[in-house]
């Protein structure tokens, strides 16, 4: 599993992502209710992944641009979005965050599998 | 300050946004349609007894401005001219006139009517004023604000009485400040002209700021926006250094002799014009042909230093042979296989077919992620179609390239690849220098430029705050004071230092290491210290960050080992307990989803703290409603940072000191939008929910589309999964 990498190589989408991680979790035959549980529990901690990504690797001057250029936006997840667009550095931190959890989990997964 | 009073100074848009959405003029604008509808006499009788009756309802009218009323009246009398001949049954005529008079009595005595339009164009000159008010402040210019102050005074007596306290501790300050020299306003009877024409760009600039006063995130963005707007004015101003001041900031001494030092590194700090055409012929984003880059920089004074022959460079850089070697013969033989394939012999048509083919695979994944509990088949059908979505977009990127090839239009993708060759290229002479050599010559040349980039004028907010630029380790000493991580111990200033040598934030067990050499328990350390640590760990970053100023590499690498070292602990605790293997997973995602609430929680404390130590004043100028605004209000308000990188402390400094030269300001106020954004972003995301957040930011990442970057990727990440 190790120097791989679970996201299509042209964009990202979300739900495919975490679809897949459910199945390399063991989640692929579970419940409704089991899989609704666990797409709530892993689309929040995705969200919290990428934000943070972003809080932590834009820089001061792609800010600087975005609320230049999107000044009159009204919700925080567009302005995001174009904050996003603008910073391949946020960019390539949110990937390698997804990246870095899809492969902890798995990890995860396999650790509890072992026993 | 234009949002320091939310309630008066808004935009004309806005005004009217809140005016025509009220319910007196809503519930009115209702019967005006059943009137244009010619609906039946009872149906509009109902509508207007309820409406007259409304307006008898304790407190209904008492919420209203007046220019709400004032619009329900003049509404009132339109019909009433209008219908008044016929047209409408005499009750109803009746009626309306008795919810006329009820409107009437309370805006009071005619003479006290104010017109719409009338209250319009004191809101906006109110707001004009306000904002004249707020740069003169800024300015500490006491003498302009007094002026302005009484203007405001007559416009709006109660508005001017929420601003006296703020003219008044100006007044003092300025008093203190200058009591040697006695006649107070001494030093501020120059300012008043240098402030007058930077007062009187206010309006001009206004426009751009209204339209976002509609919602709620506005304030601190249109104001950091304006800030940001005004540090670019000065960026550019690299490009033309003389000039800068003057555009800018309207100086009373003619030119800041300071600037000199840098006037040699900003020599550099710019593109001249060969360098900039040529790397617009080699690059197909122009985007990233920057004054402000490094890499470009770099190549432009490469190019420079060595003298050389532009148009023999560039015919070097086009020569398709270089680009050749960049697209391996596997690669081709593989397109030229599946072109065979597809019996297309052009790009064009091959690029096409695979498009299509994209479709229907696309519209097939689609409709198998519908199905609720795929079988067996469905599944492998799922990977098999996911699998060629890859290789579909692998061929087309590969078609691509093979076509510019073949056409002679390929491009390189970033400055860098350029600056390499150029490298290259000038060395191409001597083979004994390595390639290895090579890169790091690039390597200097580049950090060279961003030294000298930070020597311009966007890094004398740097020099200024140098004596707070803080590093991992006086970060992480600082953060022992905190009551909070007090089970650390007496020496926990010593402790955490620790933390900061390089190799032990490069290595988990060396983090793990000095977890467990803690006095106390490993679990509760765990617990409490490890993500409070990675909270305030990623404060400072974003502080830092964003005012340039801390080395934020190793603190990152810190909170990534943290934060592996935390979902760890979390695996074992799990590991153990008799439950299967699903259920340990969902306990395990909601485990570290807690952990990351908490986290979330600590930064938002965090912030109230600053809030809370900050002023009110700092707190009305960025203030608003919303939980963004709050959130980043919030974050930007911090008078007294917990940590020593550049904070809001900064935004009062900046309006209050006079040691700030006039022409940095512009920058410290826009490190302190950026600062409010960065921060925000993080409690911003959790106040305002989750789920909210998620749709927009799925899209967000689904743009994301930049080959180079994923190039960059896929050389990191190797091979890809099947």
């Amino acid at each position: 599993m190790k120097n791989q990498t679970n996201l299509s190589v042209n964009y990202f989408d979300p739900d495919a992502y975490i679809d897949s991680l459910m199945e390399d979790i063991g989640f692929g035959d579970a419940s409704a209710s089991e899989r609704a549980q666990m797409y709530k529990g892993l689309n929040e901690q995705v969200t919290d992944l990428v934000l943070n990504a972003i809080s932590l690797y834009v820089e001061p001057e792609q800010i600087d641009e975005a609320l230049i250029r999107n000044a009159d936006l009204k919700e925080l997840g567009q302005f995001v979005e174009k904050l996003v667009e603008i910073s391949p550095e946020a960019q390539y931190a949110i990937i390698e965050a997804l990246d870095r959890f899809y492969q902890e989990t798995v990890d995860t997964y396999e650790e509890f599998n072992k026993m | 300050m234009a949002a320091q009073t939310n309630t008066k100074p808004k935009t004309k848009e806005d005004e009217q946004g809140a005016v025509i959405e009220h319910p007196i003029v809503q519930e009115l604008v209702k019967i005006e349609d059943l009137i244009s509808q010619n609906a039946d006499t009872t149906t509009i009788m109902q509508a207007v007894t309820a409406y007259s009756e409304n307006l008898t309802r304790p407190g209904f009218l008492n919420e209203a401005e007046k220019g709400v009323v004032a619009l329900a009246r003049s509404r009132i009398e339109a019909i009433l001219t209008k219908h008044e001949g016929g047209g409408l049954a005499g009750p109803v005529i009746t009626e309306l006139k008795q919810v006329k008079a009820k409107l009437a009595k309370h805006i009071g005595p005619k003479e006290e009517l104010i017109e719409l339009s009338e209250y319009q164009e004191r809101a906006k000159k109110l707001k004009e004023l306000d904002y004249k008010f707020d740069h003169a402040m800024t300015e500490d210019n006491v003498f302009a604000a007094d002026i302005l102050w009484q203007d405001i005074h007559k416009l709006d007596p109660e508005h001017a009485k929420d601003l006296k306290p703020l003219l008044d501790e100006l007044k003092k300050e300025i008093r203190e400040e200058s009591k040697v020299t006695p006649g107070t306003p001494a030093p501020e009877s120059v300012s008043p002209a240098p402030s007058a024409p930077e007062a009187q760009p206010g309006p001009g600039v206004q426009p751009a700021a209204p339209a976002p006063a509609s919602s709620p995130v506005v304030p601190p963005v249109a104001g950091g926006a304006l800030e940001a707007e005004l540090l670019k004015t000065l960026e550019t101003g690299t490009e033309a250094p003389k000039a800068e001041p003057s555009e800018v900031i309207p100086l009373t001494t003619p030119k800041a002799p300071r600037i000199t030092e840098g006037e040699e590194a900003e020599a550099t700090l710019k593109l001249s014009k060969g360098v900039r055409e040529l790397l617009e012929i080699l690059l197909e984003k122009k985007e990233l042909i920057r004054d402000d880059d490094a890499v470009c920089l770099a190549i432009n004074a490469l190019i420079k230093q060595s003298d050389v022959d532009l148009d023999r460079l560039k015919q070097f850089l086009q020569n398709t042979e270089l680009l050749n070697k960049t697209i391996s013969p596997e690669v081709r033989n593989r397109v030229k296989a599946e072109m065979d394939l597809a019996k297309v012999t052009t790009y064009e048509n091959f690029k096409k077919a695979l498009n299509d083919e994209l479709k229907t695979v696309e519209y097939t994944l689609d409709s198998l992620s519908k199905q609720q509990r795929p079988s067996d088949a469905d599944k492998a059908e799922r990977r098999q179609n996911l699998t060629r979505r890859i290789e579909i977009e692998r061929l087309l990127e590969h078609a691509d390239n093979l076509n510019k090839l073949e056409k002679r239009t390929m491009t390189y993708e970033s400055p860098r690849e350029i600056l390499n060759l150029i490298n290259f290229y000038l060395h191409k002479d001597e083979p004994e220098l390595k390639m290895e050599d090579l890169m790091s010559q690039t390597e200097e040349l580049v950090e060279k430029q961003k030294e000298n980039l930070y020597k311009g004028p966007r890094a004398v907010l740097n020099k200024f705050c140098c004596f707070l630029r803080p590093t991992l380790k006086s970060t992480l000493k600082a953060l022992a004071e905190d009551k909070k991580l007090s089970k650390l111990g007496e020496n926990a200033g010593e402790e955490l230092a620790k933390l900061s040598q390089l190799k032990v934030v490069n290595d988990k067990f060396k983090v793990k290491e000095w977890i467990e050499g803690l006095p106390g328990d490993y679990k509760e350390h765990m617990e409490t210290t490890v993500p409070r640590l990675i909270a305030y760990l990623e404060l400072a970053i974003r502080d830092g960050k964003v005012s340039s100023l801390l080395q934020t590499g190793p603190a990152r690498k810190l909170v990534e080992n943290l934060r592996k070292l935390q979902r760890e602990h979390i695996r074992l605790s799990i590991k153990d307990q008799p439950i299967d293997n699903q259920q340990k997973m969902l306990l395990y995602v909601s485990e570290i989803n807690k952990a990351s609430r908490k986290n979330t929680d600590i930064t938002g404390e965090v912030l109230r703290k600053r809030l809370h130590l900050g002023r009110n004043e700092a707190l009305k100028v960025l203030g608003g409603t919303g939980a963004l605004t709050g959130a980043i209000t919030m974050a930007a308000i911090s008078p007294f940072a917990l940590f020593g990188g550049l904070s809001i402390a900064l935004y009062t400094a900046v309006r209050r000191s006079k040691k700030i030269p006039e022409k940095w300001k512009p920058l410290a106020r826009a490190a302190t939008g950026r600062l409010a954004v960065a921060n925000g972003l993080v409690v911003g995301g959790s106040l305002i929910g989750i789920t909210s957040l998620y749709l927009p930011l799925a899209a967000a990442i689904g743009v994301v589309a930049v080959p180079w970057l994923w190039k960059r990727r896929k050389a990191k990440k190797g091979v890809k999964k099947e």
